[in-house]
């Protein structure tokens, strides 16, 4: 009898229980459940796509929404619209969430006898609308958002048929100032376009072009066409340099209050040089000195008069009107000073264009919602409707909450906010996704919004509604025929209502009109901003890229996104530049108590050098109050609700006297240190490149005087970009393995990254989460370091003597093709693909996380826990069919989009040839605004890659480890002095 | 006894393990499916549709009712509407038991339901697998799915051919070795990343 000692026992021993073990082992059993009646458009994996609109902000970009069996997956925009020209923001790719929001209202709710809002049905819900219009009529009010569609006239009929023409159109940023201006200049109450890709010089007055102002991707995709190619020099005016301003390349920082000094000086300076005719003005503006305007703004004499001339020389500059966080008590002055410059510098007609105006005409303003505050209490108004609009959060200085006590109000919100917990009835919207809609953002560009899946609750079409209440009221023929589809259909019909739906809308700009200086431009009143309260600090509220005004605050997935500025997330926090923070004796995580005039809040401070000394800079938009009746999981939403500090409640209700605008510079504050510190959720450690050479960049001059083609020139600018050691360790070439190279003949696939393009605005950020099935891991998880994203926006600053630059380097997996995370991987899980991609196959990872601590950029991520658990129904609707869920304990990062490579692969075999360049887009590069992530074949010469990988620009982060990265980044330019070019 | 003498016990007594592993696999399978009596392969359909009727009697083509499997990931099972389209004039078949069949479909229809098929070919769900890339590289219906046109209920059939590059074990059909068997004899992709992201 053969030996056979224990080891071998125990293994066969183990193998045959193994295999019995399988053999008893059977997969769940499964349904496969068909359509009844298989629509028409839809198949089976396969997706269809829809043209529509996004509502997230009043800007209204045209989208395409891409569905799957019956439920939209991915928005991009639609490149047909002029606004969006196929580009999306950071939340306009998040929009979807809105829909798939599990905390959603579930159904109409109604204030019942014990004081709670309770679960009602549509007809009993209905039947008390009526009842109260009737009840109230002629003196009903609505309050909505900004509308510019049919909705809008809806209400107005409505409103005009029930004799209440209590009608108040209410943003919280509504420029008022800026219209009042024009009308004071150019005697019209518009605000025009600012054409940015014309420009060859922007100055922004404190307007946060890329974050919420105006028309951001519109904006951002101007600004990248002004700047390619090193054209177009940017100034940033401000107390804080934002997302918009950290991209512009030089900052001046005023002394916040007196931003109109520095804006006459200019306007003085320009219009003597390009003797511009100001009337009456010219005398006004003589005893505005540069000198005075140098002594009061802090900025040096030369630096203004270096701005002016600038601005004299340019063939097209254009000046940015002040943006919400620089409106003060004179935002109407300031903003007339800045049109005024823009006039004096022949800007008017080139790069700010009358005519195809932001259609914002009709919209109220903060004045207007303090009238209704008043009107309520005095009880002029007994029925308020609200849609669109949360005064109770977004002004919580005009007392909403208790003025609308005694009124009988009716919210239409599709989710929960602080104004809709304190209706008496709610009647709960579609979210854009799932209704009829349409939009004329820009005066001649029309959009519409079509559904693209059936409502997910038991909600109604607030259009629906008021038409069945007219129809009730008796009221119903002076409204439109049939249902809200139907009105809209008839409203469009002139310009063909089907075409314009596969169009996603009907794209006319209106003609470009000339403005000129009227003569009430003499009167316009220029003063410094009133800063009031005690306490020796600015309050600078500064609106949010994420969450705009709040309204997107109820978004983990944006909650998420790092603030471009700061890199923490899940929270406010109260920036301070380094000397006022050590005056006060608090350093990064304490608690700083702010008192205002109006309230108090204590938050973490965050010390960074791009604010001024003398501000306190607290972004807007978080703080929510926890509001969810009927909501199933209290826990869950305690994580989504009560987050940050609302910085409007500091703020106390003062005004710009000429337009009645909210003055959101006004407020000085005290700041005590609590002795509390917090643990921060933190997404970047440092903001000091330590000389690693990660976001480097080159000058105009260097850029001008370069041969092309020349991977290995040295540093330029005379910047240090490498450790010193590096030299040493460097291979002959930086391109792929010739061996690994030859098995794959067709393709090898490359991203090109142009830093100088690329302006930090975390728009690749939402679409990769939402392309990818990335989850959200909540606050508490990233401050122990597991955030999950694919991509991320590092920031850097460097100093050059008193000035600061700023940096930004989206930072992904570099699919090297010498990768340091393959070796180590002991179950190839990771390996190189013959196309040049770092594969991660996660059905194979065993979650050794060797990979991860071996990667030398930080790009795997891990999944600590099993997070699509953490997914209510219905967020899993969201889910990308396409990419895998991956589980609990396996590695993920970028895989370049493979499922599209995939895709276009596909398409390419079946017609029998190779992927044309631009065929394959990943989801970063198809929504980047600046258009700054090109990705293509390295294999094909005439691919775009491959030309952008031979420019003088190009290097690769740690290019010294020999990782041989197929990301290839552009040194972004340095433009002018600052760049000592 | 010298060392060398142990390496071919071992290999003898795991061979002989896993033999009589796969032998048990068969017989149980063998039992429960046995491919010339219909009435026990495959588990019992809320209708007990027949492909022998449908594909190899009345002669329909996969792709009338399987529609995207050329054009699609998925090759889909057909709407109810589709089965609709035949029988609401055909309300008896040839075969015993038909008429009662086709009256659990009017049913189904009438009732606005749709039919809970029960899933034979089932794929986990990191696995991308896409039917038109098959289709188009010549690769037959029966190749993955057995012989459904002569089945009258659908069973997951156990591939049996022997292959050396599964060491002459039979595959378990669906599973990744399997697919990788067919994908290096016909020199297809043996990249990971094509089926799995």
């Amino acid at each position: 009898m053969p030996e056979i000692d224990r080891r071998d026992f125990l293994k066969i021993v183990g193998l045959s229980a193994g295999a019995a073990a399988t053999a008893a082992c059977r997969e769940p059993v499964e349904k496969i459940v068909p359509y009844l009646n298989q629509p028409e458009e839809v198949t089976p994996g396969i997706a269809s796509f829809y043209a529509s609109t996004c509502r997230e902000c009043p800007a209204s970009c045209g989208l395409i929404v891409k569905t799957r069996e019956g439920r939209p997956i991915k928005v991009d925009g639609n490149p047909a619209d002029p606004i969006s020209q196929g580009r999306l923001c950071v939340r306009g790719q998040a929009s979807l969430l809105r829909t798939y929001d599990a905390s959603r209202l579930a159904g109409p709710l109604k204030r019942a006898a014990d004081g709670n809002l309770v679960p009602t049905t549509w007809e009993d819900g209905l039947s008390i609308l009526v009842d109260k219009l009737r009840e109230h009529s002629g003196k009903v009010a609505f309050l909505g958002g900004l509308e510019t569609g049919t909705l809008d006239g809806l209400i107005d009929d409505l409103l005009a048929a029930i004799g209440s023409p209590n009608r108040v159109r209410f943003e919280p940023f509504a420029y008022e100032s800026l219209r009042k201006a024009n009308e004071q200049l150019f005697g019209t109450a518009t605000v025009p376009q600012f054409r940015f890709e014309r420009a060859d010089l922007i100055v922004s007055f404190g307007a946060d072009w890329q974050e919420t102002w105006l028309s951001p991707v519109k904006q951002q995709i101007g600004y990248a066409e002004a700047r390619r190619g090193g054209k177009a020099f940017a100034v940033y005016v401000g107390p804080r340099l934002g997302l918009s301003g950290a991209d512009m390349d030089e900052w001046l920082a005023p002394v916040p209050g007196t931003e109109m000094q520095l804006a006459l000086a200019l306007l003085r300076e320009v219009a003597l040089v390009k003797r511009a005719d100001l009337g009456a003005l010219s005398g006004r503006l003589r005893s505005q000195t540069t000198a005075g305007a140098a002594e009061a703004t802090g900025i040096p004499v030369e630096r203004i008069r270096r701005l002016a001339r600038r601005i004299a020389d340019a063939d097209a500059p254009l000046a940015l009107p002040p943006g919400n966080e620089m409106q003060g008590s004179n935002a109407t002055g300031l903003a007339a000073a800045v049109q005024l410059l823009n006039y004096a510098s022949g800007a008017i007609g080139k790069t700010v264009v009358f005519g195809p105006d932001h259609n914002l005409e009709r919209l109220g303003g903060f004045s207007d919602l303090k009238n209704l505050a008043g009107r309520l209490r005095s009880k002029a108004v007994g029925m308020l409707l609200v849609h669109g609009a949360n005064p109770v959060y977004a002004a919580p200085a005009l007392g909403f909450a208790e003025a609308m006590a005694s009124t009988f109000t009716v919210s239409f919100a599709s989710a929960n906010d602080e104004t809709t917990a304190l209706a008496d009835l709610v009647l709960p919207d579609h979210t854009p996704y799932e209704s009829w809609g349409d939009a004329e953002p820009l005066r001649g560009v029309r959009l519409l919004q079509q559904p693209t899946v059936r409502p997910l609750r038991d909600t109604r079409a607030t259009g629906d509604v008021l038409l069945e209440a007219a129809r009730a009221l008796g009221v119903g023929e002076s409204l439109p025929a049939g249902s809200f589809k139907d009105a809209i259909a008839a409203r469009w019909a002139d310009v063909g209502f089907d075409q314009a739906l596969a169009n996603g809308g009907v794209f006319n700009p209106a003609p470009q009109r000339s403005v000129t200086l009227s003569a009430g431009a003499a009167t316009a009143a220029f003063e410094n901003a009133k800063l009031s309260g005690e306490g020796d600090l600015v309050l600078l509220v500064y609106p949010s890229l994420g969450l705009y005004d709040g309204r997107s605050a109820r978004f983990a997935t944006l909650q998420e996104v790092p603030n471009p500025v700061t890199k923490l997330v899940w929270g406010s926090y109260a920036e301070l530049h380094p000397d006022t923070a050590a005056r006060l004796g608090v350093e990064f995580g304490d608690v700083l108590r702010v008192t205002s005039e109006a309230g108090q809040l204590e938050l973490p401070v965050v010390v960074h050098e791009t604010v001024r000394p003398e501000v306190i800079a607290i972004e807007a938009g978080q703080g929510h109050q926890p509001v969810e009746p009927g909501a199933p999981d209290p826990d869950y939403l305690k994580l989504r609700s009560q987050i940050g500090a609302n910085a409007f409640t500091l703020l106390s209700g003062k005004t710009d006297s000429e337009s009645g605008a909210l003055a959101w510079l006004s407020a000085k504050v005290r700041a005590e240190k609590t002795g509390a510190k917090l643990l921060m959720p933190l997404t970047q450690p440092t903001f000091d490149q330590e000389g690693r050479g990660i976001a480097q960049a080159t000058t105009m001059a260097a850029v001008l005087g370069l041969d092309a083609g020349n991977h290995h020139a040295p540093a330029h600018g005379g910047e240090q970009h490498e450790p010193p050691y590096a030299d040493a360790m460097h291979l002959e070439t930086v391109d792929f393995d010739p061996a690994d190279d030859a098995r794959s003949p067709d393709y090898r696939w490359g991203m090109v990254i142009d830093l100088d393009a690329c302006t930090g605005c975390n728009a690749c950020v939402t679409a990769c989460v939402q392309e990818n099935n990335i989850f959200t891991i909540g606050e508490e998880l990233v401050r122990q370091g597991r955030e999950m994203h694919w991509i991320r926006l590092e920031r850097y600053v460097e100093h050059h003597g008193d000035e600061i630059e700023v940096r930004h380097a989206p930072m992904l997996c570099q699919h090297c093709g010498s990768a340091p995370c393959e070796p180590v991987c002991p179950v190839f899980a990771t390996y190189h693909n013959d196309e040049g991609l770092n594969v991660m196959v996660p059905n194979r990872c065993i979650g050794t996380r060797y990979c991860a601590n071996n990667c030398s950029y930080k790009v795997r991520r891990f999944n600590y826990f099993a997070y699509d658990r953490f997914l209510r129904e219905p967020e899993q609707l969201r889910l990308n069919p396409d990419v895998t869920v991956r589980s609990k304990g396996v590695m993920e990062k970028c895989t370049f989009c493979v499922q599209r490579i995939s895709a276009a692969k596909d398409q390419a075999v079946i017609e029998g040839r190779k992927v044309r360049d631009g065929e394959v887009i990943p989801a970063c590069a198809q929504t980047c605004p600046s258009q700054a992530i090109t990705f293509g074949n390295h294999k094909d010469p005439a691919s775009r890659v491959s030309k952008q990988r031979a420019d003088g620009r190009a290097y690769w982060v740690f290019q010294h480890l020999n990782t041989r990265p197929a990301v290839t980044y552009l040194k972004s330019i340095r433009r002018g002095e600052t760049g000592k070019a | 006894m010298p060392p060398a003498m142990r390496i071919p016990t071992r290999a003898v007594v795991s061979f002989c393990a896993l033999l009589g592993t796969a032998l048990v696999v068969g017989a149980t399978a063998s039992g429960l499916y046995d491919y010339t009596d219909d009435e026990l392969s495959g588990p019992e359909q809320p209708i007990q549709f027949s492909h022998a009727v449908h594909a190899s009697k009345l002669g329909i083509e996969c792709l009338y009712c399987h529609t995207t499997a050329d054009k699609g990931q998925h090759a889909t099972i057909p709407a109810v509407s589709v089965c609709m389209g035949c029988h609401q004039w055909v309300k008896e078949g040839a075969s015993p038991g038909s008429a009662e069949e086709i009256a659990k479909l009017h049913e189904f229809y009438q009732q606005g339901e749709s039919i809970p098929w029960l899933k034979i070919h089932n794929l986990p769900e990191h696995v991308q697998f896409k039917h038109f890339r098959h289709s188009h590289a010549g690769v037959e219906c029966q190749t993955c799915h057995g012989p459904v046109e002569s089945m009258n209920r659908v069973w997951l059939v156990p591939d049996t051919v022997l292959r050396p590059s599964s060491a002459f074990l039979p595959a378990a059909k669906l599973e990744m070795g399997w697919c990788m068997n067919c994908h290096l004899e016909r020199g297809a992709a043996d990249d990971c990343a094509a089926c799995h992201y």
